[in-house]
């Protein structure tokens, strides 16, 4: 490990893997800091994205792909559910191999990786970040120059937090969510299943994505403040029972998904914020990855150009990042999170109603473009008893 | 006291931006809490998906 680089990735996840290749492929001095000893574990992920955005960020290989997704059910507290059908909608990944294979590419186009470093603090001077102090793997402290950093430190994110950006969750506004890997299971590998009602997940959902043919991530959310005693695991137990019967239980994931905070927790300085720690999940479906990839990839152009000295000030550089990845994605995180507060609002039967106002809405039953936003339009408008939540978008 | 079970705890990470006075970090080895910091408002325990995190308070009469 040298004692200066162009530039400095906190996080070697999805979002971190991503600003790392770019700036390798551009030949930029970058070294990748990952406080875990394994490029792709501990994997606390539902590992579903959505084709189209996903692709216009990377191309996948076969390998990381586990289900190919052409179909979504959304299931009422009633009972009633209704299937669209959506030709290639999306993929579940194999997350870990994916994230294996970027680092190894990664190396591959020169840049360089560090496991088991802990990062600590940035340290300011003149108004810049000028270094990162570290715990390397052997136990060492060390201090690293660079021109740029990118916090990419996941759901944690301390490196921003430790750099006076405020991304603190509110516990009201949380949720936990508990997911099980099921095995030797009867899945159908195309669907996706969404579960709404306050006796399956309170305020939130149950999904059901298929891992494969004979494996799925299932799991749900529950409010982190319920303090009834009945928590994630009570509400999982019984789903997955009453879904899937007696079922093999693999893997376990929890985690959170923070609410997305708009632009003032995404840089400070010369310190560009990525990922989960960017707080710039969709905080409907709860989905990460391909936002935090599009937000490591734009971050790294942009730090491209600050290293190149293309673009001199910091204005300047907000302007790239985050200004580009608002451009893109600000209108549509903010809608997701307006839904999502009014979504956790509804009562059983008000839900019942919207499933049932999905269900006539999609005649045909079979789309191919998915905006959530127009289609919320279009049921509010047929059904005026929803016609509440309306008041709440705009 | 604050308790946690190493082996329940997944690291996912989530306790630590729930904690207000930022006295949780996550490291390799696992979760640790800085007891100087740590206010026992007990949001953290009441966030953790799978119940790894625990808070036995002691009364003294």
């Amino acid at each position: 490990m040298n004692t200066r680089y162009e530039v400095i990735i906190i996080g070697a996840g999805p979002a971190g893997l991503i600003a790392g290749l770019e700036c390798a492929r551009a030949g930029l001095k970058v070294l990748l800091l990952e406080k875990d000893a394994t490029i792709g574990l501990p994997l606390n992920c539902a590992e579903g994205v959505p084709r189209r955005s996903f692709e216009n960020v990377i191309t996948p290989r076969p390998e990381w792909i586990k289900s190919i997704i052409e179909r979504g059910r959304l299931v009422a507290p009633c009972g009633h559910h209704f299937d669209l059908d959506y030709t290639r909608a999306g993929y579940v990944l194999d997350r870990p191999r994916m994230e294996r294979d970027l680092a190894v590419e990664y190396t591959t186009l020169g840049g360089e990786l560090a496991c088991r470093c802990r990062a600590e603090e940035l340290h300011i001077k003149n108004k810049r970040f000028k270094s990162l102090s570290i715990v390397d793997a052997a136990g060492k402290k060390r201090t690293i120059e660079a021109d740029i950093f990118i916090a990419a430190d996941g759901v944690e994110g301390t490196i921003a937090r430790k750099a006076g950006l405020d991304n603190r969750l509110n516990l009201k506004e949380t949720e936990s969510l508990l997911q099980y890997r099921l095995k030797n299971i009867s899945v159908e590998p195309d669907l996706i299943e969404f579960h709404l009602g306050s006796d399956i997940a309170p305020r939130s959902y149950a999904w059901v994505f298929p891992h494969g043919e004979t494996e799925a991530n299932v799991g749900l959310g529950v409010p982190s403040d319920i303090n009834s005693g009945r928590d994630a695991v009570y509400y999982l137990d019984r789903f997955v029972a009453r879904r899937f019967g007696k079922a093999e239980r693999g893997h376990t994931s929890c985690g959170t998904c923070p609410r997305y905070r708009g632009r003032n927790i995404l840089a400070r300085l010369n310190l560009l914020v990525v990922g989960d720690s960017a707080r710039v999940l969709d905080s409907l479906t709860g989905a990460g990855i391909v936002n935090a990839m599009l937000s490591g990839q734009l971050a790294a152009r942009a730090a491209l150009k600050y290293v190149k000295r293309e673009i001199a000030t910091l204005k300047e550089l907000h302007q790239h990042y985050p200004g580009r990845f608002l451009e893109l994605k600000h209108y549509e995180l903010s809608m997701f999170l307006k839904i999502k507060k009014l979504l956790v609002k509804l009562s059983d039967p008000e839900l019942d109603d919207m499933v049932l106002a999905l269900d006539e809405h999609f005649i045909e039953k079979k789309v191919d473009t998915f905006n959530p936003i127009a289609i919320i339009m279009g049921i509010i408008k047929k059904k005026p008893r929803l016609l509440k939540m309306a008041r709440h978008l705009f | 006291m604050f308790k946690i079970d190493p082996e329940k705890c997944l690291h996912c990470g989530g306790c630590v931006p729930v904690c207000p006075t930022d006295a949780l970090e996550l490291f390799e080895a696992g979760l640790t809490c800085d007891e100087e910091r740590c206010v026992y408002c007990g949001d953290c325990v009441l966030f953790c998906p799978v119940k790894a995190l625990e808070l036995e308070l002691e009364y003294q009469v």
